[in-house]
Order: C-alpha cells, then structure tokens, then sequence
C-alpha cells in the first residue's frame, strides 16, 4: 500500500481514538480531536513505509477528566499480527508506570494465546484490543447509531425505581457489542439511548451491559 | 345455565413454582391400584369378562356405560380412572430420556461411578450451581460440565480408562475404551490369551467397544455419590439418576384407552396402548420362561432388545431407527404422538376445542342489512339457544316463546326451573302447563331472535378483525347474509365461502363482545388506521355514475331515489330535500344532491362532513379539475367532484365514512354507510349497468394505435436484437449482454402493455362499463381492459420471459435461438380477438405459475404468522406506557415512541392533520362567528400561545405543543402574505368597514380555541390504553398483510438484475435474522458524489478484481536455460476501470496468494509484463507446475474485498447528479473502511451484519428499515409502530430471537 493511503489511515484511526478516549471521559485537548491530516503529516511524518511515523510513535496516554491518576494507553503494535511476546512488553510498561487500562490497536488480528492473555489479566489489568479497521471510522457517528450516553450508578438506581424494575428486566446489550466496546462498558452499566424517531422526534431508551 | 359473575377469591395464591421430576419404581407402585400381570384381555369363558391382572381389569376403570369402576364404584362418567403397573423382566432404557442417559454416563467414570472431573474443577461448578438459576442458565451449564468431562480420559479417582459413549444403533449404548491411536498395552492384556490362539483378531482389538445395557447402566447410576448428583444437573429429590432407566412402567386408566365394542364383528377393538401393554407383558412372560429354564443367552438377549423396542413404540411410536425385522407392521399412536401437533391435545383439544351454540354455513350478500346486521336462516335460529332468566319485564314474552315450543322460531327449546335445577325439553310434555308455571328465576333456553349479539367468524382468523360481532336478524332460507361492505376484513366473497357464528351465552359476553369486536366498533385496522369496512364494487360505482355532473332527476325521480335508503330502522327518518340545483325550465336535482342527503338527511342530523381532497383521477388545478375529481363537500354537501374508491372505498383515510366516524362517531358512520348500500344498487338498476360484447370490441382507432405501438416495439427490440448479433450492445452496468438484451426487450414489451392501456381509455366510449369500473375504481384495472380488448401483452414467468422448454427454444413452434417476441411468451392478441395456439401455452404457464404461487404462499405464511403471533402474544402496554413480557421485562419504554394508538392516526403515523381539522372546524362555525373580528397573523399567535398555556392544556406533552405551535405558525405567515399580498387593492380599507380582506383565511379567537380543544381531545383519545394487547396486534397486522404477498422478486430499479429477495421470503429473512440472506446488498454514498469516474475509482477498490480480468494474456515460455509464464496486463483496462493497480501491486498480491510463489521468483519486466518462474520441488515437476500457475493465475486476486462479487454505480432516482454505490455482498466492516466511501453513510440490508459492525441498535433500525421496504414495494402500508415493536422484541434479548 502507498505511504498516502496508509497514512491516511493512521490518521483516521488515530483521530477515532482521540474521540473514543474523550467520549469515555479521558482528557483529551480540542487540537489533537480537529487534527487535519496535514497537522498530523508535520507532527509524525508521512513516510510510514520508512517509519515515519512508525506505530509506535503514535502511542498515545490519557487521564481521566475526573481523576488524573486513572490513566489508559493506547498502543500501535508495529506487527500485523499480535502475539503474546507483545502483549508482555506492554504489560510491563504498564506496571512500571502504574497505569490499569489498555487499548491495543492491532493491524489484522491477535493469536488465540495473546487473546487469552488478555481475559488472564481482566480483573486487574483492563487491555481492549481493536482492529484497525473498526477504527477507520468513528461507529457512534454513524447515520444507523443512536447516541449512547452511559448512566453514573445513581441515575441507574433512579431508573430502576422508576420503573420498578429488576436489572435483568431491562433490554440487554452485549459486552463485545461494537458501540459497547467503544465505550469500554462493564456488565452491569447502563446506556441510555436517544433515538431518533419517526413518531416521537426522540425517544429516550435504555440498555443493560450483559 | 347463566353464569354466575366471576369474583376473585379472598386468598390469592400465586404458584411460585413447577418442578418435574422421574417416577420411579416406588412411586409408581403407590399410585397404581393393582399388578397388571395377565397378556391375556378377556376371560375365554364366552362371557366377555376382562381377565383379573390383566390389562383391561375393571379396577383400572371403565369404558362401558353398563359397566362401573371396581375401585371407586362410579360410573364412565364420573370414574377418573385408576393406574395400574408392570414389572419388567429386565431394565429398559426410557426413550424419551435416552439422551439424558448418554449425557450422565459420559459425565461419570464408567468404573466407580464418580463425576469424571477432577476435584478442583468439580469444586468450580458446585459453586456455580449454587447460585439460582433460570432453565436456559441450567441447561447452558449442563453442556458445559458435559464438554469439560468430555475432555477427562483417565479417571481421577481410581485411575480407569474412561472413553466416549456414543448411541450405538436404537437403543444400545456404547463404551469406546479405544485410546487413540497409541494402543496401551493394559488393554491389550486381557486379550493376549485369546491372541495366542487367534490371530485374526489383533486387528479388532483396538475396536474395544463395551455395551453397556441397561443392567450394566443401572448399577453406573445407581452407585452416583449423592453429593455429586448436582453436577449431572438432577436433583435427587424428584428425579434419582437411575430412575432414568425402567424397571416397572405404569398402566394408563382404561378411559384414555377405551375398548371399542365393534358393530360389525363379534368382539371389541382395543386401543394401540392397550395392544403394546399386552405386548410388553407377553415379551415380560417369554423372558421370565427362558429365565427360568436357562435358555441360551442370546435368546434372552433378543427378547430383550424387543422389549426395550416395544416399551419405547408405548411412549413414542415414530421412534426411528428401527431395524428391519423388529419394524412393527402397522403404526400405532403412542404417547407422544397423542400430545403432539396440531391435532394433538395441546393444540386439538386444550387450547381449541369444538364448540356448543355455534353454527356454519354458506354466506351470501344483502345490501339491505345493516353494517352491523347478519341475517341467521330461521333453521339455525332454532337450534342455537340462549339462556333468559324469567323477569318481570320479559316474564309475558318468554310464556309465549316457552308456548311456541321447539319447533316455532321465536320458541323456546328448554325451561330450567330455579329449585330443581330440572330441565324441561319442551318438544314433549305440557307446554301450557310449563308455561304457566314459569316463576321469576327459571331459565328458559329461548331461540335466537332479531337483535340477539353474535359473533361472526371465517378462517382463516389472520387478524382480529376475522371475528366480529353482529346483531343477528333471522331470515327465511339457507344462508348466513350480510352487507358486502363488511367482506373486507374477513377477506370473504361469495364464490361458496362459508362462514361460522357463535351465539355469547351471558350478558356479560354479550356487552363485551359488542363494545371490543361490534363490527361497528371495528370498522379501522389497527394495521395503519384506514377503514376496512367502506363502500365496495357496485357501491362505489353507484356513487360514481350518481355524482356525474350531467346527472339530473326531476322531483318524482328523486324523491323515489332518496326513499329507497329509507328501510328497516330508518325508514322513519325524516328527509328534507334541498331546493333544486335548477328550477326552470322544469325542477332538477342533480345526483351530487341526493348524495348530500344520503351524508345528512335532515337538519337535525349534526352530521356536517368537510372534505378537501384529490380523486382517482384527479389532473389539475383543484376544483377545476377536467375529470371532475376534485372533491369538496362543505357542511355535508358534496360541491364539486364525483365520489370514487378514494373518498368511499377502504384503505384510504379520505374516505367519507372514515371521517364521519372520526368526527360524528360509529353509529353516524355506519348507517350513512347502510344508506349508501342500499341507494347505490337502487339507483344503478334503475339506471342499468352490464357489460356486453360490445364493450370490448375495439373500434378502428385503437386497432390502429395498437398496431402502430406493436410495430414500433417489435422494430426496437428487432433493433436491440440485431445489436447483439453485432456486438454493439452497451451493457448495462454489472450485467452480460444477453442479460441487458433481456432486461431491454422485456421492458419495451411491459411498455406496449401499458402504453395500449392508455390508449384504450383514450380511444374507448364514456359508456363504456369496464372502462367506468376502472375509472372508479370498483373493478379491474386499465390493464385488466386492455387485456381484455386489445392485447394481453408479455407473459412473465418468474419475472423473465418464458425459458427455454425444448432445445434452445420455448416451443418447438419457433426457431432454435430466436428472441423474437413472439417466441418468448409475448401475445400480441386480446381475449377478444382470440390467442393463437403458442400464444395461448404460453399463457397457460404463466396461470400455472400463478396458482402454484398461491398454493405454495398460503402454507408459508400460514406458518410465519403463526410463530410472529407466538413470539409477539405477551406483550402488552401497562400504565407507565411501557411495553412488557408476561415476565414484566421490558420491551420498550414507551410504545411505538410516542404511545399513540395506530387506530388513531388519523394523519400518516400521526393522531390528526391540523390542517383538516382547523378547516371542519371554520366551515362548520361560519355563521356563528359572523360578529367576532377576524385575528391577524401575530394575533394568532399571540392568542394560541395564550390558551396553550393554560390550565386545561398542563397535560399535554411538550412535542404536542410545539406540533401546535408549528402549525399556528404557518397558517398565521399565509394569513400575513394574503395581506400583504392584497393590501393596496382594498379600497375599503380606510374607511374601516367590514373588510373584504379580513374574509381571507379569517379565522376568530373562538375558533381557534375550538381548534385547539378539538386537537387535544383527539390527541389524550388516541394515546394507547394501558392493557392493550399491542404484541399481538403487531404481530398480525405484519402477519395479514404477508398474506397478500405475491412471491415475486423484484428488480431494482434503475440497474438490471440488481435483484433483491422481496415478498414473504425476504421477510421470513429478517425475522429469522438469517446470519447468510439470499441477496446481501450494501449501499454506500461517495465522498464525492457527482462524479461518476471518482465513483468508478472506489468501485475498483471495492468489486473483487482477478488478475485474469486485467490481462491481454498468459504464456508459457520456454527457453533453452529457463521457463516461465509471462504475464501481459492490458494497460489500457486498468486505467479504463480506474483500477488502482500497477505491477508491483500484483507482484505482492501473487506472492500472498495460495499459489505458494515467493518474492524472489515473481520479477516485473516492465511496466506491463510480470514473469513467474516456477520452481522445481520434490512433489512436482517444473511442467506441471508450470501448467498448474497458468491454471491459477488468472484467478489471483489483485484487489477488492473477496465477499464483494459485484459493485454497481447507481444513479439517483430524485437526482440525476447523485451516484453511489451498490456493493453486493458481505463484509460491511470492509466496505466501511474503504477510502473514497462515506463510512457513516453506509447500510447494508444484511442485519446480522449490521449487529456485528455496529451493534445492536443499529441493527434494530435495519430491521425496521428492511421491513418497511420490503411492505411498501408491495404497496402494503403497515404503522411504523408495529414493525418498531418486532424489531425491538428481536432485539431486547441481544440475541435475535423468534
């Protein structure tokens, strides 16, 4: 592939995760969100072919809005596909640096064991892994997305007494489901979803994360 | 026998719970009443006595009337029927839990019996199993222990080999001991005594397969730990593991299994299950015989596989499997197949049964009932009986009905006094006596008489609009009769249908039924809110030649006309006739007259209809309108227009009718409709209406233009022909060129069809009955005309021209190859002048492919109602507006959005058209509101804002309100422009006299306000009432219409063979959220898109493209020091193309294909030429590999997606400068990431990939979209809220479900 096309691509994808990090609350400043392509072209370089930029340039650590020692990275392995090898180097810059949450964006895919890796290490270390291709566009502007806002415990509660509901009453969607992974979401969360509707203009609907 | 009114109980209990369990041999002992050991039925003694212990013993229960029970000493009626029980020889397995078997024995170790697993992960599960679960939760954790010890060879607890168990043949179990592959020497030993003697065998030991039999399983489930029964997912409270194998087996009550004395031979006949008991206890009898005796083992054995065959045929007799000798020579009903199906209990005789007080016969049409009256034959009226409690009040009319007896109509047939509870027939005995004595209390059984309720019914029942309930009128004769205006929503005519009637036995049945399915109740679908019961065929077309402007009778005419709608309740309405539309030089009233009085017959009737709107055949320029079909009716007087199927048929919401009942009410509705039924066929027979040869002789003109359009279709598709044989036919995109000829030719010839349609209503006469039937809408089509008259045109089966039945043609009739035409199913003659031989095959075929359609569609759709209705039944609409499952999980949150009625909705998907109502409104207020001063357009607005926020309109929501306020806003800017407008040209205006201008769109405070109220009314009424079944409603009104649905695939339009599933399949498709669906289409939009050649670009990065397709040719060469195959590509194709592809592109692309060539041996010569040097291996030699890459070449892909066979560019239907890009196949993920495609702007219709791409949400609007789509290509409109409500049931769950 030509360096114009694949640099494109980077700063697509990297655009994405600059959007994902700050629709999940992570600081992220206005400049780096409208990034053009040139300004991404100056600030890496347009030669990926002779690692400029290379993945690894493109690495990217965000604090949380609330609480800036909640960190996540993001991570551009430089193979097409991960293996465990990898997902080892990453894991110990992340001890070193005390940081709990991961994304890895990889280029094709992932082996079984690096996979497994990363569900072994869940409950402390949180890594998600995207294909770049998910990320070439950004799904939750999509024309068939509704916008998903993710409800604090509290309004959760509210919405339960409302509605007297047991949680398992809700409609349900899934963990690996695709708008469910870009906000990173935890079983058990709730998204309100405000649809666009032909009979109502809007209509306020919601999801348990199962 | 009324009923008593049903009251709750004071306690209420709730059943929290149902557990099911295994009987076993104890259990069932305790419920049995006696051993049943005898094979033998009856005593040979000549008496006919069923033997003592044998299977027919009385003590199990009766099946004579003059025999009674011996335990119980009551009666066949009143004997429940008692078990009894076998004891089996020897253990059978049970076939309904052969499965479970299987699964249990897997999970444990087939030496000590312990759960196979070892104890860390066995301590894992009983956590897991600790915790409360649902039954799909179990059922998910059963697999997986299953899966898990599945993985556990040797067991932890005593070291045993432990291998699969597999089913092995009916009703045999095996052991698989082979270890794979490495044979152990442990299972070698015990053979090696045996191997000594013969070698033969050694290659059998690895087979080592054990046959556990039931004996063998027994004693495995037996010794189970009790603490480790959990993990098999049983309980030993109600089901033990080892109960799942049969030692002793229950003997049904004889009344399920009752003896039937024959007629025709000495004897009885006994019941299948009756004949496999006695069965089982002879092979019972046999076994225990060589059991004693000693018999050879595999005699025993024998017996044995019999008897387990015969005890599984008890319970379930389609067992299959069977071998050949031990097949049963007749098929016998066991247990399962009485439960099972349509037929079986569930289904036959639980949820549906036959029923008493109902009747069916043939129906037949009667303008002169009422919409809400069915005309009962005096036969059936006698029959059907409903049970009156005496009472002062009907005391004197019931002694005469009790007087006339059983065989006077308005009789009686029983009397039930109150202290006796006795029942009187009253066909014999005293009828004066019973009469007289006939108290306060006692129940007479009267016949059905005039104005009794009942309920009226045909199959199929799709929608509840298939059962209504009627007023009944008895009638002389044989059929059941009733207005044609009601047909619709039973979807009945009068070719022989017959019809059922059910007569409500209670008040309480008879209210209910008369307020839920009054058909006057029912005249809207709840599909999409149009009226289903309207004006039909002769009614519309009455009305149509009635309101023709040269329609004129003079006062004796139409004073008779008008009389003739005054029957049966109304025939005391008064009638005030209008002054007469002409007075001199004689008094005439137009037809348009006596259909104004038909709307309101007097003054005092309230009804003022206002009605604005475009006719079938309405042209331009409103009122003045050339076909005069542009309707108003101003305070019920039809002004200008004359009436059609689209202001008096259904299915249209500016139907007359539809809006008296919306504004005036049912009962108004419903007998203006009543009096149209019976004005209609008045005036047409006076007038006269039929239709004659001479109706469809085509005169000298249409000859000619049909001449003059077949000649000219035939030269251009002669013209497309020869085009092809030249080879300078342009293909359209993405298609062959015998596919482009086709898709032309069939098209020209569609057009002559349509085309001498218009010429027909050009050329044919106003008198012309078909032509005014087509006109109106009442009957048939232009096409149906034009058929009939001039030419029946292309004969279409499966939507191409006839295929090829003989070698290379359609009929051996023509010549090999020819398109003419005339050779592929193209009729150039009418009905009339008669089709020729070839012509009329060709027609045959397509009938045929007709009635083959709608036999097939019927069962299909059928059977996708059924499971919509079954998945849909439980949802209903509660008081906080949510949408719940019988589980109370939610659905949605507020129905369909908004929590609107579809039957509401006036406008389309909303409660009401401003607009429409604001003008009913000011025409009906005109003369009251003559003082009051006409408002400006901000005074409007000022004045809506005022009342709106008022306290009367706190509880309207904020959406309503803004909707009002946007309306308000556009009325006052036209009031503001027609001020502005003629501002100057008021002369008056100074002077401050009554303004002309203010006349213009005046509106006044008063009226508004009423507008407003008026609005809010119709808004609090049409919101949904909690309670409302809205599931099931859904599920039919998506069910009825697929009914409807031709199977037929269409083409899409703009690009040929584009074709899409459409019709039943495509919606089968998407309620069965098949993961693969028959034609994956995604659409995607262009970042650019004017620009068709930046659309040819992203098309070659989108459409899968071969090396073969971009090369001028392959060649081997061979040269003395080397070979190889040289690649030339066509240059001048790739650019053409805009393929985004040079030689180093493809040098990558081959060596990452399978064809296993590396870098080093792919060298680029030049920009256009690559050679591939083969490399000798030890498998193959230099040629055939040589010959095998020449093979495969071709085939490496060089660029696009692989799931994408085809990317089509597609020009806007709207706008001609749009393009985008319609991708056949797979992998949205894909297309989406494609450069050049706007990636938030791409669908796909394939909803499963949707969900995967972009979750579930997404999905959901897919399935509402696909649905749509596919609805109204078939011109069905359905209520947005319905297909809402499947999608989001298949959607709530994550999982798609139905």
């Amino acid at each position: 592939m030509d360096d114009e096309q694949e640099t494109y691509k980077l700063w697509k994808i990297r655009k994405t995760i600059m959007q994902l990090c700050h629709d999940r609350g992570y600081l992220v400043t206005q400049d780096e969100l409208d990034q053009t392509l040139d300004e991404f072209k100056g600030q890496f370089g347009d030669k990926p072919s002779e690692r400029k930029p290379a993945r690894s340039d493109l690495i990217v650590l965000v604090a949380h809005n609330d609480d800036p020692t909640d960190q996540m990275f993001v991570f551009f392995p430089e193979e097409p596909k991960v293996g465990i090898k990898t997902i080892k180097t990453y894991c110990q810059r992340m001890q070193e640096e005390n940081i709990t949450r991961a994304i890895i964006v990889v280029q094709i895919g992932m082996t079984p064991s690096a996979k497994q890796s990363l569900t072994d290490m869940a409950p402390k270390y949180i890594l998600e892994q995207f294909i770049e291709s998910e990320l070439l566009i950004n799904i939750t502007e999509h024309m068939l997305v509704p916008e998903h806002v993710v409800l604090t415990p509290e309004e959760k509660a509210e919405l339960l007494s409302r509605y007297r509901l047991k949680e398992s009453q809700l409609p349900r969607i899934q963990q690996g489901d695709p708008v469910s992974r870009y906000f990173g979401l935890k079983r058990g969360q709730v998204v309100k979803i405000i649809r666009n509707s032909e009979t109502a203009g809007r209509y306020v609907s919601y999801r348990l994360v199962v | 026998m009324v009923k008593e009114q049903f009251r709750e109980t004071d306690v209420a209990k709730k059943i929290s719970h149902v557990t099911f369990g295994l009987l076993n041999a104890n259990e069932i002992q305790q419920l049995s009443h006696l051993h049943v050991v005898s094979k033998n039925l009856y005593n040979q003694d000549g008496h006919h006595k069923p033997v003592q212990h044998g299977v027919l013993d009385h003590r199990m229960g009766t099946s004579e009337k003059d025999n009674s029970c011996e335990t119980c000493g009551k009666g066949l009626a009143d004997c429940v029927g008692h078990y009894g029980y076998i004891d089996l020889e020897l253990p059978c397995f049970h076939i309904g839990y052969f499965r479970a078997t299987i699964m249990a024995l897997q999970t444990i170790c087939k030496t000590c019996s312990r759960v196979i697993l070892p104890p860390e992960v066995k301590q894992a599960f009983m956590e897991k199993l600790k915790r409360p679960m649902s039954y799909l939760q179990r059922k998910a954790l059963r697999k997986k222990i299953y899966e898990r010890s599945r993985k556990v060879s040797i067991c932890p607890y005593c070291a045993a080999y432990n291998g699969m168990v597999k089913k092995c043949g009916l009703l045999k179990i095996v052991h698989d001991k082979n270890k794979s592959k490495t044979e152990s020497p442990v299972l070698i030993e015990p053979y090696l005594n045996a191997l000594d003697h013969n070698k033969e065998i050694e290659a059998l030991i690895p087979k080592n397969l054990e046959v556990l039999n039931p004996l063998d399983v027994l004693q495995l489930l037996q010794r189970i730990p009790d603490e480790e029964v959990p993990l098999i997912l049983m309980n030993n409270e109600v089901g033990k593991p080892s109960d799942l194998i049969q030692t002793r087996i229950l003997v049904p009550p004889i009344c399920i299994r009752p003896s039937v004395v024959s007629d025709l031979k000495s004897g009885t006949n006994e019941d299948d299950i009756t004949m496999k008991l006695t069965e089982i206890l002879f092979l019972n009898d046999v076994i225990q015989k060589h059991k004693a005796t000693g018999a050879k083992m595999s005699m025993i054995m024998e017996d044995w596989d019999f008897l387990q065959l015969q005890v599984a045929l008890l319970y379930n007799s389609e067992t299959s499997g069977i071998p050949l000798h031990m097949m049963p020579k007749k098929s016998t009903r066991g247990f399962v197949q009485r439960l099972k199906g349509k037929q079986g209990r569930f289904r036959g005789n639980l949820s549906g049964k036959r029923v008493d007080y109902s009747g069916r016969t043939v129906i037949s049409p009667d303008p002169n009932m009422r919409i809400d009256q069915v005309a009962v034959p005096e036969h059936v009226a006698r029959i059907l009986t409903y049970p009156e409690r005496v009472t002062k009040s009907n005391i004197q009319f019931l002694r005469e009905l009790v007087l006339n007896g059983c065989d006077h109509h308005p009789g009686a047939n029983f009397v039930q006094q109150k202290e006796t509870h006795l029942k009187k027939f009253l066909r014999y005995g005293n009828r004066e006596r019973i009469a007289k004595d006939l108290k306060y209390g006692d129940i007479v059984e009267r016949h059905l008489i005039d104005g009794d309720v009942v309920l009226f019914n045909r199959q199929p029942s799709l929608h509840k609009l298939s059962i209504q309930a009627f007023f009944a009128k008895v009638m002389p004769h044989r059929t059941f009769r009733f207005n044609e205006c009601c047909c619709n929503p039973f979807n009945a005519d009068f070719d022989g249908d017959e019809m059922n009637l059910h007569l409500p036995q209670t008040e309480e049945a008879k209210a209910e039924a008369l307020i839920l399915m009054g058909s006057k109740s029912n005249m809207i679908t709840p599909r999409n809110g149009e009226p289903l019961i309207a004006a039909i065929q002769d009614f519309i077309t009455g009305a149509y030649l009635l309101t023709q402007k040269d329609v004129f009778f003079d006062r004796a005419k139409a004073c008779q006309l008008i009389s003739s709608m005054l029957t049966g309740i109304d025939s005391t309405v008064r009638i005030d006739l209008p002054p007469p539309a002409v007075f001199k030089p004689c008094k005439l009233w137009t037809g348009k007259q006596v259909f104004s009085v038909l709307l309101r017959p007097n003054i005092d009737c309230p009804v003022r209809v206002n009605l604005r709107t475009k006719g079938k055949n309405y042209s331009n320029n409103e009122d003045l309108c050339f076909n005069d079909s542009f309707i108003v009716i101003r305070n019920s007087q039809l002004l200008t227009g004359s009436m059609d199927k689209a202001t008096l048929g259904s299915g249209s919401k500016t139907n007359v009718f539809y809006i008296i009942l919306r504004d005036y009410g049912e009962v108004y509705a419903a007998d203006t409709l009543s009096r149209l039924a019976r004005l209609c066929p008045a005036f047409l027979s006076n007038r006269g209406f039929s239709i004659g040869i001479g109706d469809v002789t085509p005169g000298q003109g249409l000859i000619n233009a049909k001449n003059l359009l077949l000649d000219d279709g035939y030269r251009k598709c002669d013209g497309y022909i020869q085009d092809l044989q030249e080879g300078k036919l342009r293909t359209q995109p993405g298609c062959t060129e015998e596919e482009t000829l086709e898709a032309m030719i069939l098209k020209e010839l569609s057009v002559i069809r349509d085309h001498t349609g218009k010429a027909c209503l050009r050329e044919l006469d106003k008198s012309n009955s078909p032509l005014n039937m087509a006109i109106c809408g009442s009957k048939g089509s232009f096409i149906n005309i034009s058929q009939m008259i001039s030419c029946v045109g292309q004969q279409a089966i499966s939507g191409k021209r006839v295929p090829n039945g003989f070698e290379d043609r359609a009929l051996p009739h023509f010549e090999k190859h020819s398109k003419d035409p005339a050779a592929r199913g193209f009729v150039e003659n009418s009905f009339y002048s008669g089709l020729t031989p070839t012509e009329f095959f060709f027609h045959t075929m397509a009938g045929r492919e007709g009635l083959v359609d709608t036999a097939v569609k019927t069962a299909e759709t059928g059977y996708m109602q059924r499971r919509l209705v079954k998945s849909l039944e439980d949802l209903c609409s509660h008081y906080d507006l949510t949408v719940r499952t019988s589980t109370n999980d939610i659905v949605q949150f507020i129905y369909g959005g908004d929590g609107l009625d579809p039957v509401h909705m006036e406008g389309k998907d909303q409660p009401m058209d401003f607009r429409r109502v604001l003008d009913h409104i000011r025409a009906n207020t005109h003369s009251e509101v003559q003082q009051e001063p006409s408002l400006s357009g901000p005074q409007l607005i000022h004045f809506v804002e005022e009342v709106l926020n008022e306290e009367r309109f706190q509880d309207c929501t904020e959406d309503f309100k803004a909707d009002l306020r946007k309306f308000t806003e556009t009325v006052a800017e036209k009031i503001t422009k027609l001020r502005q407008k003629y501002k100057g040209s008021d002369k008056r205006m100074k002077a401050g006299k009554v303004l002309v201008l203010n006349q213009l769109e005046r509106i006044t405070n008063s009226q508004m306000d009423k507008f407003l109220y008026c609005c809010k009314d119709k808004r609090m009424r049409s919101q949904i009432e909690p309670g409302t079944a809205v599931g099931a409603i859904a599920a039919q009104s998506i069910g009825e219409p697929g009914t409807q649905m031709t199977l037929k695939t269409f083409h899409f339009a703009g690009v040929a063979s584009m074709n899409i599933t459409q019709g039943v399949p495509r919606i089968k498709e998407i309620i069965n959220a098949a993961k693969a669906i028959s034609t994956p289409i995604i659409t995607a939009q262009l970042e650019v898109d004017n620009d068709p050649e930046y659309g040819r670009m992203v098309k070659g990065r989108i459409e899968k493209t071969c090396l073969g397709e971009v090369t001028e040719y392959f060649e081997e060469v061979f040269l003395p020091d080397d070979c190889f195959i040289l690649i030339k590509l066509d240059m001048a194709r790739i650019s053409l193309h805009k393929l985004e592809v040079n030689a180093g592109s493809i040098k990558e692309s081959i060596c990452v294909s399978k064809l296993k060539v590396k870098a080093q041996h792919v060298k680029i010569q030049s920009e256009a030429v690559i050679t591939v040097h083969p490399q000798e291996s030890s498998k193959s030699s230099m040629y055939y590999i040589l010959q095998f890459l020449k093979k495969e070449l071709p085939k490496v892909m060089i660029k696009g997606i692989p799931s994408v066979t085809r990317a089509v560019i597609h020009i806007d239907e709207k706008n001609e400068e749009l393009y985008k890009l319609l991708v056949e196949g797979n992998n949205l993920q894909a297309v989406i990431a494609t450069p050049g495609i706007k990636g938030t702007h791409v669908t796909s219709n394939n909803t499963f990939e949707v969900e995967k791409c972009l979750g579930i949400e997404a999905a959901r609007s897919t399935i509402i979209e696909e649905i749509n789509y596919t609805m109204v290509n078939h011109g069905m409109s359905i209520d947005i809220r319905h297909v809402m409500l499947l999608a989001d049931l298949m959607t709530f769950k994550v999982k798609f479900v139905i």
